[in-house]
């Protein structure tokens, strides 16, 4: 549970700093691609982030995956990783 | 029964000519036919030998004015009057059109088009042999009358019956002469064929083994720079203004010539060929050429430019030298050109003209996007999958290639020419693949092996297929090319060189092990070798070796 809040402040933080602002319902909702709001190397840089901070790795088999181009499809499978 | 042709033969006797192979057929079919021809000087009845038909010259006034028209159209139908078994006119020329047609028309007679300038009409038939790839059965949409039957692409293309199920026989047997026809068609400035002829035997290196036959047109030009070599070289040879190619077709192992007329008849005889462009009406799509199986045209060669003619001349002894893989791109067409034409139109014809038209859309050949051949696939995920290239895709990887996006990040920032992408093509050691998402090309990734002082390196690179590749198919497509070159060579490292411009892909490439190599270092130098265009001020140099790979692929 806390795993799950402090990811969700991860996602909500990459966001604000990249000017994207989001609440808690448009934050799961926000889709990585399909906004286009964030590059290619916008998006690495997050995956990257996110193994550095939560040694937690995305595939990529994951990454093209439609279930983790949103925030909440990718919290998901995050937080089965982090459980397995 | 008997059909009535309206022929323009003012300008050259390329309708005529396709006409009277059409009346042939008609005529094996127990149907006459009666010729009406533009006015001329020049007799052309030579021409018709082959047949017994009723000849007829006009004498028209100018077609761009209607009343000549309206008046060509009266002249016809009044000698369509003096034969009552005419019921049927068949129109091919570039000068009558939609208005000439509705006089016809008004005449209670049936109208068939021959056309392949996506003109309207106003007919009962109307036939296109111009093949556009997927674009050719929308040709004539909103063109042509409810009640007209449109019947497009090259299985109606009207061929000399010399060319029915006529196929090249260089294919059958091992030959240790290679024999090259060269031909600009009936003019052409044969300086070109000259140039190409003087280099390309300075390239060969035992002369005995090529043999040229250059077709001399009845209005070429500099008939006497081709002569003069002839002199100097033996084995060059010449056809004087003859009357049909076919069997010449198939007793040649590359053709080189104009595109023009000859296109569809090196189609049916399954002639490897390379085309250039002398006329602006020969500009063909690369993907509807390659449907036919002609894979090396030139839009544009310049004859002036040494180097193209170095690089035309090396392509050719290329293709000679590789001739199993030269013919395997003709054997098996996506779109097959039999000969058959004429046959298929009088079927239709005969048909058409024992029973009531039926109002139908535009039949034309159903376009499948084969775009090559899948013999060996990695799959991806369920939406994706990488194939290794063949030799099919030599003309969308060259396409490819050249997108902007693609040549301003790669240490070759030009747009790759033709001519030295195909004799790349035929002797490079690079280990291409293409992966496809949802059936559509999206990237091409390469590598190649290289052994320097008994250590094995791998270098490579990725471009895209048709617009920005997604982030996560290119990371896709860079862990299995490591995956894959890991199997392939386990002992091997890994160099590359990423333009610093590239910030995603340096990011990638870090992200998945590679590492800067330092300048004192000499697997740097060995980089510097392999990129010999990649500057130190615009590329960075990385390199992996797989115990450093970022993700397991242990389950692999």
């Amino acid at each position: 549970m806390i795993l799950e809040k402090e990811l969700l402040m991860f996602f909500q933080k990459f966001l604000m700093e990249r000017g994207i602002e989001t609440d808690e319902v448009s934050l799961l909702g926000f889709n990585f691609v399909g906004s286009a709001l964030l590059d290619s190397f916008e998006i690495l840089t997050m995956i990257i982030a996110l193994e550095t901070e939560f040694s937690l790795m995305v595939l990529p088999d994951e990454l093209v995956d439609e279930k983790n181009s949103t925030v909440r499809g990718l919290l998901k499978t995050l937080l089965t990783k982090s459980t397995a | 029964m008997m059909f009535a042709f309206r022929i323009a033969t003012s300008v050259g006797i390329g309708h005529l000519m396709r006409m009277k192979w059409l009346a042939l057929e008609l005529q094996n079919r127990g149907c006459q036919s009666l010729f009406i021809l533009d006015e001329q000087s020049e007799n052309l009845f030579p021409f018709l030998a082959e047949i017994e038909s009723e000849l007829v010259y006009l004498s028209n006034s100018p077609f761009s004015a209607q009343e000549g028209v309206q008046e060509d159209a009266q002249q016809c139908l009044q000698l369509m009057e003096k034969f009552p078994d005419i019921n049927t006119i068949i129109l091919d020329s570039y000068d009558l059109g939609i208005e000439w047609e509705r006089v016809i028309k008004s005449a209670d007679k049936k109208v068939v088009v021959f056309d392949d300038l996506a003109r309207q009409h106003y007919c009962d038939i109307l036939f296109d042999a111009k093949w556009l790839g997927a674009d050719t059965p929308s040709r004539y949409k909103d063109k042509l009358p409810d009640t007209c039957r449109a019947f497009l692409g090259p299985q109606y293309a009207i061929l000399s019956p010399a060319y029915k199920n006529n196929k090249n026989e260089r294919f059958l047997t091992e030959v240790d002469t290679k024999k090259v026809l060269m031909s600009l068609g009936g003019g052409g400035d044969l300086n070109i064929i000259a140039k190409l002829v003087t280099v390309l035997y300075q390239q060969v290196t035992v002369k005995n083994e090529l043999e040229i036959i250059v077709v001399i047109g009845p209005k070429a030009e500099n008939i006497a720079l081709v002569e003069l070599i002839a002199k100097v070289n033996p084995q060059v040879t010449f056809l004087y203004q003859p009357k049909c190619l076919a069997k010449y077709y198939c007793q040649t192992d590359l053709f080189v010539g104009a595109l023009g007329t000859s296109l569809y008849e090196l189609a049916a005889t399954k002639t490897p060929t390379i085309t250039f462009s002398i006329a602006e009406n020969q500009q063909n799509n690369y993907c509807d050429l390659a449907d036919l199986g002609h894979y090396f045209h030139l839009s544009t060669f310049d004859a002036r430019d040494a180097q193209q003619v170095e690089y035309f001349s090396r392509l050719i002894v290329s293709m000679l030298d590789q001739l199993p893989r030269t013919r395997a791109l003709r054997a098996e067409p996506t779109f097959e050109v039999d000969g058959t034409g004429a046959v298929s139109i009088v079927d239709i014809l005969l048909d058409a003209d024992s029973q009531q038209i039926p109002s139908a859309k535009a039949s034309s050949t159903q376009y499948t996007s084969d775009f090559s051949d899948d013999n060996e696939r990695f799959t991806l995920n369920d939406s994706m999958y990488i194939r290794p290239v063949n030799d099919k895709d030599i003309n969308h990887y060259r396409q490819s290639r050249n997108l902007p996006n693609n040549s301003e990040r790669m240490t070759i920032q030009t747009e790759i020419h033709p001519l030295e992408h195909y004799v790349w093509w035929f002797n490079n050691n690079r280990q291409s693949y293409v992966l496809y998402q949802n059936e559509q090309p999206l990237l091409y990734i390469w590598h190649q092996e290289s052994l320097v002082n008994d250590k094995q390196y791998i270098y490579g690179g990725w471009f895209t297929a048709q617009g920005e590749v997604p982030f996560n198919v290119a990371m896709l497509a860079l862990k299995w090319q490591l995956e894959y070159t890991q199997k392939l060579f386990p002992q091997g490292h890994w160099l590359a060189v990423i333009n610093k411009e590239n910030k995603f892909v340096n990011l990638l490439n870090k992200y998945m092990g590679f590492s800067t190599i330092a300048i004192e270092d000499k697997s740097f130098q060995i980089t510097q070798k392999l990129f010999p265009q990649a500057s130190v001020a615009d590329f960075n140099f990385v390199e992996l070796n797989f115990t450093e790979l970022s993700f397991d692929t242990s389950e692999e």
